[in-house]
């Protein structure tokens, strides 16, 4: 390669050709293999190496791919999947203890030292989690399973049997696997969702509301409210704002919870 | 050390699982927060790269050669710059990204880390010089900068030196055999 061609490929990747120059770049990619080998690999270095920047898999042809997801699918790595929950709650578990008995030092200490602060009413705010479980557990929810005994109508009346005991880590996979092919089913994007969250599987069940919002179902709306909930459960405040305000101002699903968990927040 | 981490890992040991997080699990929260990020986000990046570096040894048998905690927080940077630019590809682009299953998002970062790891050893194996001077092209510095953060004499001797680098990296980088399973990718 020349210097010229690098500095030519260089200027292609910042996106600062003019549109005939870039035109016969396109064609020139779509010619030469060679060339287009060398822009490709191009980028992926400079993606690479930047750090503010990251580069992601392009081509779904290499069998890696499938190969390695087969490994994070296997029944062992979903096992060591649990263990690894089990762990992370048992360390949340043993911090909040932690925070508890600074906070039993703290408050002992606040009661020697001033007498007045007795006198004075602290209106205790809730918490981001504390609120998620007062509306998510408030908000009723129909039953995802439709009239016929098909093989996946059974699989969901098992997976909503789960959900209700909090099993969502059996539940979910089942949901999601059904969500597949029915997507024209309210409620299964929403027990999806729910049991995402509950799993701090935050991203997913982001992507999986804003897919229920896109579909033209009667219930799309109700994607919103689950999502103000979403993002209060990871304590974005700022977005949940957003979003209860956007459902008060269409007067969607839940505007009346949407006011009042509103200024809850906003106390 | 690192060995008996991995271990613990690919056995669902939970203890030694947690004393990961006792050990670990702070510096990956304070650089998540600092870099737009929640706790809830910090806790998800967490679990992942510990499932990465699971699979990684159970289908590698993969040796940390620096030290785990080290390695880890590695691995969670890069987790979270990968999730940095998935929202920033999706704002940018106006396509609806089709949902892929947490499987198969997990197998696309896993070959992605091993291929940006690939590409860092080899950034490493080159001159001072011109580890430098890439590092500087590729965090997008204007040449004019370059010039004269390193005393060249002009924007030409710059692309010159950088165009030389960029050779010598790419060669390392492509006569390495892991590169062959990655470049498909």
């Amino acid at each position: 390669m020349s210097l010229q061609e690098d500095i030519l490929i260089e200027n292609y990747l910042k996106d600062i050709l003019s549109e005939s120059e870039k035109k016969d770049f396109n064609e020139r990619m779509q010619n030469d293999a060679a060339f287009k080998e060398k822009v490709l690999f191009e980028k992926k270095l400079s993606k690479t190496l930047d750090q503010n920047d990251w580069s992601f898999v392009e081509s779904d042809k290499s069998n890696d791919i499938k190969d390695v997801e087969e490994v994070f699918k296997s029944e062992e790595v979903q096992e060591i999947k649990k263990s690894i929950l089990i762990a992370q709650n048992e360390f949340k578990k043993s911090q909040k203890n932690n925070k508890n008995i600074i906070y039993l030092a703290v408050a002992s200490i606040a009661l020697l030292f001033s007498a007045y602060s007795l006198f004075v009413t602290v209106n205790k705010p809730y918490t981001s989690s504390e609120l998620y479980a007062k509306y998510i557990n408030s908000t009723e929810l129909y039953s995802s399973v439709s009239r016929g005994s098909n093989e996946s109508q059974k699989k969901l009346i098992i997976a909503e049997s789960y959900f209700r005991e909090e099993k969502y880590f059996e539940a979910l996979p089942i949901f999601k696997k059904i969500l597949n092919s029915e997507k024209d089913n309210a409620q299964l994007y929403i027990y999806t969702a729910i049991s995402q969250i509950e799993l701090n599987k935050f991203r997913e069940a982001e992507a999986v509301l804003n897919n229920l919002i896109k579909t033209d179902l009667i219930d799309a709306e109700k994607g919103y409210w689950y999502k103000s909930l979403l993002y209060l459960k990871m304590n974005k405040l700022s977005e949940t704002k957003s979003e209860l305000q956007f459902i008060i101002e269409n007067d969607y699903f839940k505007s009346k919870e949407a006011k009042e968990l509103l200024s809850k927040i906003n106390n | 050390m690192g060995d008996v981490f991995l271990k613990a890992l690919v056995n669902g040991d939970s203890k030694i699982i947690k004393s990961i997080y006792e050990n670990n699990f702070i510096s990956v929260k304070k650089f998540v927060l600092k870099n737009n990020g929640s706790i809830a986000d910090a806790e998800d990046i967490f679990q992942k790269a510990l499932l990465q570096l699971t699979v990684r040894y159970k289908k590698e048998n993969f040796k940390i050669n620096t030290n785990f905690n080290g390695y880890l927080f590695t691995v969670c940077k890069n987790l979270w710059r990968r999730e940095l630019n998935k929202s920033k590809n999706k704002v940018t682009n106006d396509k609806v990204i089709e949902l892929v299953s947490e499987e198969q998002d997990n197998a696309l970062a896993y070959l992605e880390l091993k291929r940006q790891e690939l590409f860092v050893e080899k950034l490493n194996q080159l001159s001072d010089n011109c580890k430098k001077i890439l590092t500087l092209f590729f965090s997008k510095t204007p040449y004019a900068e370059i010039v004269e953060s390193a005393d060249y004499n002009s924007e030409t001797v710059v692309r010159q030196r950088v165009f030389k680098c960029k050779k010598k990296l790419t060669e390392l980088i492509k006569s390495d055999v892991k590169y062959n399973s990655l470049k498909e990718l």
